[in-house]
């Protein structure tokens, strides 16, 4: 939602805050995380017995012996809470998917935060299907590994678009110390 | 005798990454083999399909799968259930797959598998919605026992919401036979949902665990809780009393074996029948008890005129927003009734429901004298619904009955049959028990039906209320059935009429009256609801009633601000931009309003968004400002019977294939509020749709949204098609855009944003004027 980083619209920044504290209140994150050992080369990662064609990925990923693959979502309640604001209140449905959009981030973050903790570890920067030249046709695979849809009720359209919207799927290097 | 399933069968063939195993029972149907004849010498009585993913949205050889999976359970020699498992989609509108097309995907498979087969299992379900397509194709495609066992959370929740009780009501409604849980959850986690199903159901109950909860250990997947542990909660949940037990994940042929050693000598137990009247929404149920429930009545087009134009225009958001403000007056569930002549009742009918379903999580009653949209909207409808109406007429009850027998709900019973409403209250009793018994024969309890005993004005007769209160009374504590009533036609005629309704209210309530329809936006009705439980003590501490005496207090506050319209809209404030432009109508006419008030408002806020000076939060809070100036408007035109002049016909749609629709959205509000009539298709538009509806509607601008790289190419094609069958010129926009790119898919206009459409459509027209 893009503003003035100093508005001191007090219309806007109220819009804000319910915005936040409604998303707070109705949301319930599910998040779903497992490391696997790895094999990065040049163009490709092997997780799980699945091969991943980019070299992108393997950039991000090279030197790792272990990566951590995971899925998180919102829930539907969120995009209904969307939905329902798009009937009456354009302003604070945009307003929700600003906030929603963050909230999500913070789950994958506070994720991070958890492995680095449990495993002692210091991590690679979160890398998700669909970056660069790692096709989002590859989403199904991360599924398969994953469960997604059946553990944490994450879908996948005909064009590999996620359901709930709210959701993120990503690699995340470990690097072993 | 307590009758076991098997255990899991995906964690037993230990697949390889990418090997799918359905289709394992055509390559390597041995490997499948072993495991069904694995549990079948551990001990288990039914041995479940491997078909669990077969589906023809997944796989086009499904019915190959399904037919050799029959066949290989079959051998094992014990009873075969037919496995059926999610289709990995999320439904309408919510998701991408239609209602229709589940159902459709359900049959097929249905009848692939039904011979050979002893019952359907319907399993590992997280959603109430594709329950009841699996259900429904179930029992319209063959005669088996129906089983659905579904997927709880830790918080004893579906996926999609429902806590035990609401999937427990929408199941029983459906006629499900046995109703259950498996999988996400180990025996222990499980034991809790057993007890509160236990509370809710009549129907025999199963209960497949999964081996405990997934840990990774070393990379690979294992499950936490050994045989003997199992076969340890296993039998607490036995002594709860079931009829089905078995494993899903993790679980072994030793599993079962040491679950079968374990409780076979406690008797299967069928929960007790309960008596409770209950209907549901996706995600939570209302049961009808001494406290009566509010249906909210102001979804009706008889007398409402703004409610008949909206429903002419096809204009869904209202019927929304009608339903928002019904639930935040205290509606507990909502009538549904788009009775006109001008439209398609059976069309409009399901659109309401759909849309309403989409966002409310209030049970909805389905209110239509018209037999075919009452059988669409109970087909689509996401729960266990109220019925509106039956009445005594021999034909109304053949018709109704079974849909409801079908479908599931609780119908409403209109004490009136071929004679006309009786008089005294012993004839409309009469009618009553003929309901009921009628009823019966159908297989319905009288659980599901409420009396309905007609209000009539006592303008015309001083003995009506008395006689329909005699109905209630004798209804709730003889008949042992609920009652509703539709109290506002008590006072026709009469002067005063809020007190009249209000106090009629209260005396129906008082002979145990179930459920008030009426207007919760009334404040003397909603009053006199909470006050009178206060009085009977069915509000603990006087909660509720405090908490509505508050809300009517604030609302009296009168607000003298002197705000002109223009200010309104650009500094974004809703409320008072409408008592503006009420205020401005006493002497202004609507044009000049439009053009000298509201337009130069709007276009200064696009200035400053277009300058970044104004962002898009404020854009928008002035674009709902000045709609709701518009919608003071359009009232008044409404009801001075005044035409309204349509501007320009412009479509939108999002591309097949893609979802996101808040940008369309906006642009959409944009359009609307500089004056043209705006057609949204919506998202994931089949490119043929939009060239379909462009030349039905003559449209000439047609405007196509697309959030994703891989379905942009849907935008090219759609556009390709729109210049080759129609003379409509194309705008694009979307997060993936760009003018280079808008350019190379041949797009006549690029818009970055919602202002720019605006602009552009503005050009657009005024050229071609």
């Amino acid at each position: 939602m893009r503003t003035n980083s100093k508005t001191t619209d007090e219309k806007l920044l109220a819009l804000a805050d319910e915005a936040i504290e409604k998303v707070e209140k109705t949301v319930h994150p599910k998040t779903l995380c497992r490391v696997f050992d790895c094999r990065v080369t040049e163009n490709e990662t092997e997780v799980a017995g699945y091969v991943f064609k980019s070299v992108r990925l393997a950039e991000n990923l090279r030197g790792c012996k272990r990566v951590a693959l995971f899925g998180a979502t919102l829930g539907i309640e969120c995009d209904r809470m969307i939905n329902l604001a798009l009937a009456d209140n354009l302003s604070l449905a945009i307003a929700l998917q600003a906030a929603a959009a963050q909230k999500i981030e913070e789950v994958c973050d506070a994720l991070e935060e958890d492995i680095k903790k449990q495993y002692g570890v210091t991590l690679r920067k979160r890398y998700s299907p669909g970056y660069f030249d790692l096709d989002i046709s590859e989403q199904k695979k991360v599924f398969s590994i994953l469960e997604l849809t059946k553990r944490i009720g994450i879908t996948l359209t005909d064009t590999c678009e996620m359901l709930p919207t709210k959701s993120v799927t990503a690699f995340i290097g470990i690097e072993d110390s | 005798m307590i009758k076991y399933f098997d255990g899991g069968m995906g964690t037993m063939l230990n697949l390889k990454a990418g090997e799918v195993p359905e289709q394992l029972n055509i390559t390597e149907p041995e490997r499948v083999f072993a495991i069904h004849k694995a549990y079948a010498e551990a001990g288990a009585d039914i041995i479940s399909t491997n078909t669990f993913g077969a589906n023809p949205l997944k796989y086009d050889n499904y019915e190959e799968m399904i037919k050799a999976g029959v066949a290989l359970a079959k051998k094992a020699g014990k009873k075969v259930a037919l496995d059926i498992g999610p289709t990995g989609k999320l439904l309408n509108p919510m998701g991408d797959l239609a209602f229709e097309d589940c159902l459709e995907a359900y049959s097929k498979v249905i009848k692939a598998g039904k011979d050979g087969a002893d019952l359907v299992l319907i399993e590992t379900m997280g959603d109430t919605y594709e329950i009841k397509a699996a259900v429904l194709a179930a029992k319209e495609n063959c005669d088996l026992p129906v089983f659905v066992s579904m997927i709880f959370d830790e918080n004893a929740r579906l996926l999609t919401g429902a806590d035990v009780k609401t999937a427990c009501a929408l199941c029983e409604g459906l006629g499900v036979d046995v109703i259950g849980f498996n999988c996400g959850l180990g025996p222990k986690q499980m034991l809790p949902l057993v007890k509160k199903l236990r509370e809710c159901s009549s129907t025999p109950i199963t209960v497949c665990p999964n081996a405990g909860l997934p840990e990774a250990i070393n990379g690979k997947t294992v499950y936490n809780v050994d045989a003997d542990e199992f076969a340890s909660y296993m039998r607490e949940i036995a002594e709860l009393g079931v009829s089905y037990l078995g494993g899903c994940c993790g679980t072994t042929p030793a599993h079962i074996r040491a679950l079968i050693d374990n409780t076979r000598d406690i008797e299967a137990n069928i929960p007790e029948k309960k008596n409770k009247t209950v209907v549901s929404s996706y995600s939570q149920s209302v049961e009808f008890s001494d406290k009566s429930v509010i249906i909210g009545e102001r979804i009706n087009p008889t007398g409402k005129r703004l409610l008949k134009q909206a429903l002419i225009d096809g204009d869904i958001d209202y019927i929304i927003r009608e339903g928002i403000s019904q639930k935040e007056c205290g509606a507990h569930i909502l009538d549904v009734n788009v009775g006109l002549p001008e439209i398609d009742e059976p069309k409009m009918l399901k659109d309401a429901v759909c849309a309403l379903q989409a966002v409310l999580s209030l049970p909805l009653q389905i209110d239509s004298s018209d037999y075919e949209a009452m059988e669409q909207a109970l087909r689509i409808y996401n729960g266990k619904p109220m019925i509106n109406s039956v009445n005594a007429k021999a034909e109304s009850m053949a018709k109704v009955f079974p849909l409801a027998k079908k479908y599931g709900g609780v119908v409403v019973c209109l004490c009136l049959d071929e004679s006309g409403i009786p008089e005294t209250a012993e004839g409309r009793i009469a009618l009553a028990e003929k309901m009921i018994n009628e009823a019966e024969k159908y297989g319905i309890d009288k659980k599901n039906l409420v009396i309905d005993a007609l209000t009539m004005t006592v303008s015309t007769n001083s003995q009506n209320a008395v006689e329909t209160l005699k109905v209630v009374d004798y209804c709730k504590n003889t008949l042992g059935v609920h009652t509703v009533l539709g109290v506002s036609n008590i006072s026709f005629g009469l002067p005063n009429r809020e007190l009249v309704n209000s106090t009629f209210f209260v005396q129906a309530l008082q002979k145990g009256l179930s459920g008030g329809i009426i207007n919760p936006k009334s404040a003397s009705m909603m009053n006199a609801y909470y006050s009178y439980n206060a009085l009977a003590g069915l509000d603990e501490s006087c909660k509720e009633y405090i908490a509505s005496a508050i809300e009517i207090k604030s609302e009296a506050a009168p607000t003298g601000s002197n705000i002109t319209l223009f200010d309104a809209i650009v500094k974004g404030m809703k409320e008072e931009s409408a008592k503006c432009a009420k205020e401005l109508l006493k002497n202004y006419a609507s044009l000049e309003i439009i053009n000298e008030h509201i337009i130069p408002a709007l276009d200064k806020v696009g200035d400053g968004f277009e300058k970044n000076t104004v962002f898009l939060p404020q854009l928008l809070m002035s674009a709902d400002s000045a709609k709701a100036a518009f919608d003071e408007i359009k009232a008044q035109m409404i009801k001075n019977g005044n035409a309204q002049s349509k501007g320009e016909k412009i479509i939108i749609a999002t591309v097949e294939g893609d979802i996101h629709d808040i940008g369309k959205n906006i642009v959409k509000v944009l359009l609307q509020n500089y004056g043209f009539d705006v057609i949204d298709l919506g998202k994931d538009v089949k490119c043929e749709k939009v060239v379909e509806e462009t030349i039905k509607n003559g449209v000439k601008f047609v405007g196509l949204s697309a959030l994703m790289t891989t379905t942009v190419v849907n935008m090219e094609k759609t556009i390709k098609l729109l210049h080759e069958q129609t003379e409509a010129k194309v705008f694009v926009g979307g997060a993936v855009l760009t003018r280079d790119y808008a350019r190379q898919i041949n797009a006549d206009y690029y818009a970055k944003d919602a202002m720019e459409s605006v602009r552009i459509a503005q050009e657009f027209f005024s050229k071609e004027g």
